[in-house]
């Protein structure tokens, strides 16, 4: 089968997938997305024959948009637009998970400086502020009290891209210097790591978090699962904060994962289960 | 052989992975994060000034 990777940035994971392409038997093609001139009325097949695509640029925008195009176009994508934009806008997945009755971390979402101290009231302090689109930890703020949330949310509202204004509220949870991240691959969830901070409240590996092996429990697996659900299945990585009290509650959900350190520290295989993946649905 | 190029910033030799590919992002030793471009088999660097606000998982 021809397998189309579609980046921007390749990294390690998109090297990785073409490795295990190859091993499967398949053939995996490379395109990078900046160099594609994507022609939008009559919609020829941009990226000629292939049996399906898996969509790999680190840049939001790009991924969504040129999967709509090459969705359109006839392609079989994983993951589909629809996922993207479900798991991209953490607004939007948050209120998916909320609509499944998945549990989630109280928030609020709040479009002025007085709806977000408003809604820093109700919660109670520290909350976290996120903007709605954005990954790997970045401008994830905490607030310990209304004077610094005021002073975060100011700030947001000086910065050029008008989603900044759109404030995302969340309470703090105090989790054990740990979240997890479990993978959801079709109907499976076939690994989790913990990733442990304890020099930092936020638990992005890309922010230093160290990943270590977590055990997939059946109430770990059911929860991924029914989050996977909510935002239209695919190749997902779900983070998932322990609450003392509440128990697992589902944070957000990455459309388009990072799996490095989960091969590195679990020796799953991650990439070959993408893969798998992309080719049963394509046999459907 | 090794590929090569030269680093945009400090001016250095940068020695790139035998299967680096076009828009891979590297990290020079003098601290530059560079991002490698490949046209008709030439290979340049531009310095990358920074995540850009929509990159991520």
């Amino acid at each position: 089968m021809r397998i189309g990777i579609v980046y921007d940035h390749p990294r390690v994971e998109e090297k990785r997938l073409a490795e295990e392409a190859r091993r499967l038997g398949h053939e995996p093609i490379f395109f990078n997305v900046e160099r594609i001139l994507f022609r939008l009325d009559s919609l020829e097949r941009s990226l000629g024959d292939v049996d399906v695509v898996i969509q790999r640029s680190v840049s939001y925008f790009k991924a969504l948009e040129s999967t709509r195009i090459l969705e359109a176009e006839g392609y079989l994508v994983v993951n589909s637009s629809i996922v993207q934009l479900n798991c991209g806008d953490k607004l939007l997945t948050t209120i998916l998970l909320a609509k499944h009755g998945v549990p989630v971390p109280r928030a609020y979402a709040a479009f002025s400086r007085e709806a977000a101290l408003e809604a820093g009231d109700h919660l109670g302090y520290p909350v976290v502020v996120k903007p709605v689109i954005g990954s790997w930890g970045r401008l994830v703020a905490k607030a310990d009290t209304r004077d610094s949330l005021e002073a975060i949310v100011e700030h947001r509202e000086q910065l050029g891209p008008a989603y900044y204004r759109v404030h995302y509220i969340q309470e703090y949870v105090e989790k054990p210097l740990r979240d997890i991240r479990v993978f959801v691959v079709g109907d499976e969830v076939p690994v989790a790591i913990y990733r442990v901070n304890r020099g930092h409240w936020k638990t992005n590996t890309a922010l230093g978090a160290e990943a270590k092996p977590a055990p997939v429990t059946p109430e770990l697996r059911e929860l991924a699962l029914r989050a996977a659900d909510a935002v239209g299945g695919g190749f997902l990585g779900i983070d998932v904060f322990e609450d003392p009290e509440r128990g697992l509650l589902v944070n957000e959900v990455n459309a388009n994962s990072d799996f490095k350190n989960t091969e590195r520290v679990t020796g799953f295989n991650v990439a070959r289960a993408l893969v798998e993946y992309a080719v049963r649905l394509a046999k459907r | 052989m090794a590929k090569k190029a030269v680093c945009p910033v400090c001016g250095g030799e940068v020695e790139l992975p035998d299967n680096v590919m076009d828009g891979e992002i590297i990290e020079h030793d003098c601290g530059a994060m560079l991002v490698v471009r490949i046209r008709d088999g030439n290979i340049v660097l531009e310095e990358v000034k920074g995540v850009e606000e929509d990159w991520g998982e």
